[in-house]
């Protein structure tokens, strides 16, 4: 693995042009064949070219997202600048076992009327598309997924339509139930990037500890620290492992 | 959300005098303060040798907290010591399992085996009527089984996501708060307990003069001028509160990517973006340092 450190170093080195179509692409020794794990990240519309000024949490979600994936056996990619957008989406997913977003999320509203889940696209400009939950959906084609992080806000909402379109039910499968292999994270409300990358990092880590996904969540909500007021919630099944495929083992999990 | 307005202090020197002694009080500086930063990508915990006299201590602990607090005993306990070095703590971390393997809780004690973390795992279908103020009874009540004992008024939260009760002590010292820090219990909706979190971080000695807050919002002003590019505005500071805060590599990349693990006395300065940043930036916080002005990081909310 290379060192993530001298990586971000690198990229800040990089204009945005050519930054914009960096690629994270990287196969995890031990991945397992065929359980394709996507990592998009909108990092352009917290550059400087958008904002005015560098927000560095997008270039370490992206890092720490793509090193947590590799360390559960997926075979990951990461995308952002130019390489997300709303097209890229969309031809992956059918194929994607994992998939995790860090970006701009909420209910907006579609052409057709209604509204749905969705986040923005990256592009690599200032103008961003909708990947809307019934895009995803379409796609997928109800199709099995593993797991999904939706690093945004509101996409953890009662009512948000996200996890439908990863074929993950919206219940709370524990010790005597089982929905398979799947677990679905997203945050409550508007949810600050310091207090995701609290919640994420305690996560990630207590996955690669052999924790299972349902403890690690627990884990990582629960230690308080957070700065504002912070909620997630989850769906799938408690006890699994977050490895990639139709079905694994877990240390801790049974 | 926090969205104070900025006030002139009513007793600023007096104020002063209160946080340069609290700031003396460096509490509990961490044994691994000198350790490795953390780097995004690789893992935040390792574990660290614990002598068997010690994990036969830190059991007993555990078992009698986890019977104060009502956690499920399970059939045995696996206990390491972990350098955390994203939360800049060492804890001795103890899970219950059950007879298969699995976790039913999880402890963590600091270094002076003071409690940190106590969490039920699972998922609670309880329902209940339990209204905000006997949800912080409850909480207050379980606070003092394990030794913690807190005068001041509770904030009591409806979880949104069907989890009961999120009862807060924030902590403050002097009356100015400490961002992060604090006590938490969280509860099912039957009043029973889902985790307790305990959040202590050391303090930087408060400096001496203290910046006005018309002091501190020219200088936020002034940062976002520098950032503005062709003329663009970036927004307005809407409000300042002072606090202790952990500052970051928000704005600044070669800091290491954990918050730091000191608490400094900063202005917060909440900016409402303009209208051009709106649909890319709900909200924009600066932490300026009350002494000297220099920028300690901040937060965004996408």
């Amino acid at each position: 693995m290379t060192n993530p450190s001298a990586h971000r170093g690198h990229w800040q080195m990089l204009a945005p042009p050519i930054l914009a179509l960096v690629m994270l692409a990287a196969v995890a020794p031990g991945a397992q064949a065929g359980y394709q794990a996507t990592v998009d990240v909108n990092d352009t519309a917290f550059d400087p070219v958008c904002l005015g000024f560098e927000d560095t949490f997008p270039e370490k979600m992206v890092v720490a997202a793509t090193a947590a994936y590799k360390r559960l056996g997926y075979m990951t990619t990461s995308f952002t600048g130019k390489a997300f957008t709303r097209a890229h989406v969309l031809a992956r997913t059918p194929a994607d076992w994992g998939y995790y977003v860090h970006s701009h999320g909420d209910k907006y509203l579609n052409s057709d009327g209604r509204r749905y889940s969705g986040f923005r696209e990256d592009s690599g400009d200032c103008s961003q598309s909708v990947v809307f939950s019934k895009d995803i959906a379409a796609k997928r084609a109800g199709r099995q997924s593993n797991l999904v992080i939706m690093s945004t806000c509101h996409l953890g909402d009662s009512d948000t339509t996200m996890p439908a379109a990863f074929a993950i039910q919206k219940d709370k499968a524990l010790a005597l139930e089982w929905n398979g292999p799947e677990f679905y994270v997203g945050y409550y409300g508007l949810a600050w990037d310091s207090d995701e990358w609290i919640f994420e990092q305690r996560f990630w880590d207590a996955l690669a500890r052999g924790y299972g996904v349902g403890a690690a969540f627990d884990l990582a909500l629960s230690r308080g620290g957070f700065g504002h007021a912070f909620d997630a919630d989850w769906w799938g099944s408690y006890y699994w492992s977050g490895r990639a495929g139709p079905g694994s083992a877990c240390t801790k999990c049974s | 959300m926090q969205s104070r307005s900025a006030t002139p202090l009513p007793h600023g020197r007096r104020l002063g005098l209160l946080l340069a002694l609290a700031g003396l009080v460096v509490i509990g500086v961490s044994p691994g303060a000198a350790r490795d930063a953390f780097v995004a990508g690789g893992r935040s915990t390792s574990r660290v040798d614990l002598g068997e006299a010690t994990r036969r201590a830190v059991e007993a602990r555990a078992e009698r907290v986890g019977r104060a607090l009502g956690l499920p005993a399970g059939a045995r306990r696996e206990t390491v010591r972990l350098d955390d070095r994203f939360d800049s703590i060492v804890v001795d971390e103890v899970t219950t399992l059950d007879a298969a393997g699995r976790p039913l809780a999880v402890q963590r004690f600091g270094a002076d085996g003071r409690l940190r973390t106590a969490v039920r795992l699972g998922w609670s279908t309880a329902t209940g009527h339990l209204t905000p103020g006997q949800a912080g009874s409850r909480a207050a009540v379980i606070l003092d089984t394990v030794g913690v004992r807190l005068s001041d008024r509770p904030v009591v939260t409806a979880q949104p996501s069907d989890r009961g009760w999120l009862v807060a002590w924030p902590r403050r010292i002097a009356d100015v708060p400490v961002r992060g820090d604090g006590a938490w219990v969280r509860l099912w909706a039957d009043g029973s307990i889902q985790s307790v979190a305990i959040v202590e971080a050391p303090l930087a000695p408060a400096p001496a003069e203290l910046l006005s807050s018309e002091q501190a919002r020219r200088r936020a002003e002034a940062q976002l001028a520098g950032w503005a590019r062709d003329g663009q505005a970036i927004g307005v500071v809407e409000s300042l509160e002072l606090a202790w805060v952990a500052p970051n590599d928000v704005f600044e990349p070669s800091l290491p990517d954990a918050p730091s693990a000191v608490r400094r006395l900063a202005w917060i300065a909440r900016v409402t973006p303009s209208d051009a940043l709106a649909s890319r930036m709900r909200a924009i916080e600066l932490y300026i340092d009350a002494g000297d002005g220099r920028l300690l990081g901040g937060d965004l909310l996408e």
